[in-house]
């Protein structure tokens, strides 16, 4: 037996023996990235906080390749505080933002491993966040799908329903809705509206198209909701160049009257508090950039 | 519809094709398309209760490791037109591989670093959502139930 042997032998006999508290502390030693957090390894940051931080993986998938990390030493995502998990979460989208911003990519994968089976090579948790130049460039992330028994799938849905109302003290409704929900859904969809304009009320409705309606349809004919552009799913033909055009024209010409529709609201919201930006005007406040822009480019 | 998680801002269901026995996925009850128009909170939930779920697929179906993965944009083979999070459960050997080669280029990675540092590390998180604390839903256990148009928007057959 060579001396190599004999200590790996001596190593797992010393691990059986560690408590988990122990095996914690044993990893977290050993850990490359506590090292790195702490400063004894060099590294290029892309992010920094108290929480985490985010490093340019040195064996990139794509040129960009983010490694976000807890400060704290954790091995899988479970064992992370919520709270550090919250965080990282928020993070992510704003370096996703960057990534998009930054390095005009068409998309960004967001990939975690969980366990040795998975892929996971370090003992620390970390989120990937991969940027995607064009659907080929990193083909391995896409995701298989295979057909199952319905309803065995159903069966586990119940156990893991059953399961997840005791653990978490929640109600899990699995009915589907009905028409008059459906209804109710567009109503609400209708009143976050884009904009208004030549008298129509531009939104996006419960499919993820972007519809407009009549503000004010002549009587006694039913308000009909005419759909513009369609984002709904995604594998159809390409539309021909020139539409596109005036889609990303229009898209400005809105971004410039959001701005505006914006400050005023800024000023109005000083006075009312009642009237907050919705949660898509808000994302537009971030950027410049409007949804209908960032849509129309990703997808486009 | 397979749903096993639900609060005010999210869902989880099951995979009805899933890549292996036990595939969730969490999605937001409001229509995004993709990350960036989510609010910084709503996208923080959506973390934790994704990472909730990956816990509940050790405990329950023993699965010896979960992926999680979050395809956005098209460019990053989204199909359907809803942030989704997906939690693939793995076990040893089971024929799914996310491995990818490392890029090879050092000069082109070397420009994508110092350009897209140029903007990540000024990000500052905003302050409003910061103090919006983690939801916690054994209080308010009984409340009206207006949300279940998701279920449109979950299943969407391209």
């Amino acid at each position: 037996m060579t001396s190599e042997e004999e200590q790996m032998r001596a190593m797992q006999e010393k691990l059986a023996q560690m408590s988990p508290e122990e095996l914690q502390a044993f990893w977290k030693q050993r850990c490359v990235f506590c090292q790195l957090i702490d400063g004894k390894i060099e590294s290029k940051k892309a992010y920094e906080d108290e929480k985490c931080i985010g490093i340019f993986d040195i064996n990139p998938a794509s040129p960009g390749h983010v490694l976000l990390i807890p400060n704290e030493h954790h091995m899988v995502g479970p064992q992370v505080p919520e709270d550090i998990i919250q965080h990282m979460g928020r993070v992510v989208k704003r370096i996703s933002q960057c990534m998009l911003s930054q390095l005009k990519c068409k998309g960004t994968s967001v990939f975690i491993a969980n366990g040795g089976p998975a892929g996971q090579q370090a003992q620390h948790f970390m989120m990937h966040i991969i940027p995607r130049y064009d659907e080929q460039d990193v083909p391995s992330l896409s995701i298989p799908s295979n057909p199952i028994d319905q309803e065995q799938l159903a069966k586990v849905a119940e156990h893991l329903r059953e399961y997840n109302e005791k653990k978490f003290g929640i109600k899990i409704n699995d009915v589907a809705p009905t028409p008059e929900e459906n209804k109710v859904v567009e109503e609400q969809m209708v009143k976050k509206h884009i904009k208004k304009e030549g008298g129509y009320l531009y939104f996006v409705d419960k499919d993820g198209d972007i519809a407009r309606l009549p503000m004010k349809a002549p009587k006694g004919t039913p308000q009909e909701k005419i759909i513009i552009t369609e984002l709904g799913p995604m594998d159809k033909p390409a539309k021909p160049k020139k539409p596109k055009k005036k889609k990303v024209k229009k898209a400005k010409k809105t971004a410039k009257k959001k701005t505006k529709k914006k400050a005023a609201k800024k000023k109005e919201s000083k006075k009312d508090d009642e009237e907050e930006p919705s949660p898509l005007e808000e994302a537009i406040i971030d950027e410049g950039e409007t949804d209908l822009d960032r849509i129309s480019r990703l997808f486009g | 519809m397979n749903i096993i998680y639900e609060d005010e801002q999210c869902v989880a269901y099951l995979h009805a094709a899933p890549a292996s026995p036990g595939h969730v996925v969490v999605t937001p009850k409001e229509k995004y398309t993709v990350i960036e128009q989510m609010p910084e909170q709503l996208s923080g939930h959506l973390m934790l209760v994704a990472n909730r779920m990956a816990g509940v697929l050790f405990e329950t179906l023993g699965s010896h490791g979960t992926n999680m993965l979050i395809q956005n944009g098209h460019g990053a083979g989204q199909t359907e037109a809803q942030v989704m999070v997906h939690i693939i459960p793995r076990k040893e050997n089971d024929g799914i591989n996310f491995f990818w080669k490392p890029f090879e280029d050092k000069e082109k990675s070397e420009i994508a670093m110092i350009k897209l540092s140029e903007c990540s590390t000024n990000i500052v998180l905003s302050d409003k959502e910061q103090s919006a604390s983690p939801i916690e839903q054994t209080e308010d256990v009984e409340k009206p139930k207006n949300t279940d148009w998701i279920h449109q928007a979950l299943r969407r057959i391209p």
